[in-house]
């Protein structure tokens, strides 16, 4: 007899290959498959696909957890996966669709449509956009951090390069450039305390419905309302 | 734990044990804004607390600093991961309160090393400053190899995979997980 806990509980597929393209599709229903010069493994419920150099593609049900390493390439997501990591050495990255994020990437810009939970995303050179998520937490050296939509605390650390964070509903921002431009926007109505100096809160005034800190050595801050 | 190498003729001790390579985030800013006396204090500071956490510890050692990093020896993967997670916790907690003015990220490897003067060297310390290079502020990524050294009552909750990662140099991918700071860390206390 099948437990429905276990039926329902998402797959983890492990995707790991060193050079060349990584497309991953998530599709309603589909088992796991892959396209493409690759070893896959099945070990108590996760599977693991090990590529070379070349595209490889794979396809996973929707929702499943995600985990892709790759040293040089282009990683992209379609469809909507479960809690997804991408640790990579330079590559671009895009995804459509995710639970939760974890990205890593030493250069190669990073594109993020929308995350249902937190959002972190490292990154050394390259772009970062991120559309709509809960939680995010983005470090940078160099490279525009562009967060259209927060509906959680935002944590933005970059050392050059502009900041653009767009607050959905009243919650801290903490954002952090040494050279760049710093852009916060808050929905109109919510009652902001600035606290630039580093504060995290803790000292909010009673009428006040959020933190923001943005602190930039050099650059702007702005904080609006929209 | 220790061997002998021999390497072109000339023997070389090896020692196991879990390595953990700290860098403090935008030190060189920091430096640059606020000028270099401000920059040993942060040092000195850096050094009190590290020097307290290791005090706890049954065997390690800080092997040396690095500028604004540090690489610190611990003779057990789990005395590792409970000293890293503290003094993580511990910076953290001074940088909340602004007592310490920048975020710390970690790395921590398991495996052998060769000693060599007082020094450490080798692919085990190779691979742990990666890790390090691939944490954001106040994060600990810890590699596989940390946690298959471990007892499974050693093993801190709330370990997060981060999938393979190919580090530079490296041939085979270092598989990584990510430590949320403030999860309790089982151990045998």
């Amino acid at each position: 007899m099948t437990d429905p806990q276990q039926e329902d509980a998402p797959i983890t597929v492990r995707i790991s290959t060193t050079n060349g393209r990584v497309d991953v599709r998530a599709e309603a229903g589909a088992p796991v498959s892959s396209k493409g010069t690759a070893t896959v493994v099945e070990r108590d419920g996760e599977t693991t696909i090990e590529g070379g150099h070349g595209r490889l593609e794979v396809t996973v049900p929707e929702g499943a957890n995600v985990l892709v390493g790759t040293r040089t390439g282009r990683v992209d997501v379609k469809g909507r996966v479960g809690h997804l990591a991408v640790v990579t050495e330079s590559a671009r990255i895009a995804v459509d669709r995710a639970g939760s994020a974890d990205v890593r990437s030493s250069s190669g810009s990073v594109r993020i449509g929308q995350v249902a939970g937190e959002c972190r995303v490292r990154s050394s050179s390259g772009r970062v956009v991120v559309g709509t998520c809960g939680p995010v937490d983005v470090a940078t050296k160099s490279g525009r951090v562009t967060v259209d939509e927060v509906d959680g605390p935002a944590r933005v650390h970059c050392v050059s390069g502009r900041i653009s964070i767009g607050m959905a509903s009243a919650n801290d921002v903490d954002a952090e450039s040494v050279s760049g431009r710093i852009e916060v926007s808050v929905p109109s109505g919510v009652r902001v305390h600035r606290a630039d100096d580093g504060g995290d809160g803790s000292t909010r005034p009673a009428n006040c419905d959020c933190t923001v800190s943005a602190r930039s050595v050099s650059g702007r801050v702005n904080v609006t309302a929209r | 734990m220790s061997g002998t190498l021999h390497a072109a003729g000339v023997a070389h001790t090896e020692v196991l044990g879990a390595i953990l390579f700290t860098d403090l985030v935008g030190f060189t800013d920091y430096t640059d804004g606020l000028g270099d006396a401000a920059a040993v204090e942060v040092l000195e500071s850096q050094r009190t607390v590290v020097e307290d956490v290791l005090a706890a510890c049954e065997r390690a050692r800080l092997v040396k600093e690095l500028g604004d990093g540090l690489m610190i020896w611990f003779a057990t993967a789990a005395e590792g991961i409970r000293s890293a997670c503290e003094l993580m916790c511990r910076l953290e907690a001074a940088r909340r309160s602004r007592a310490f003015p920048l975020a710390v990220r970690m790395g921590l490897h398991h495996g052998e090393a060769v000693v060599r003067g007082d020094d450490l060297v080798g692919g085990t310390v190779n691979i742990a400053s990666r890790v390090c290079d691939l944490a954001g502020p106040g994060e600990l990524l810890v590699s596989d190899d940390v946690l298959a050294a471990c007892d499974v009552t050693d093993r801190p909750s709330g370990m997060e995979p981060l999938g393979p990662a190919w580090v530079k140099g490296v041939r085979d991918p270092v598989w990584l997980h990510r430590l949320e700071v403030g999860h309790s860390v089982a151990g045998p206390n």
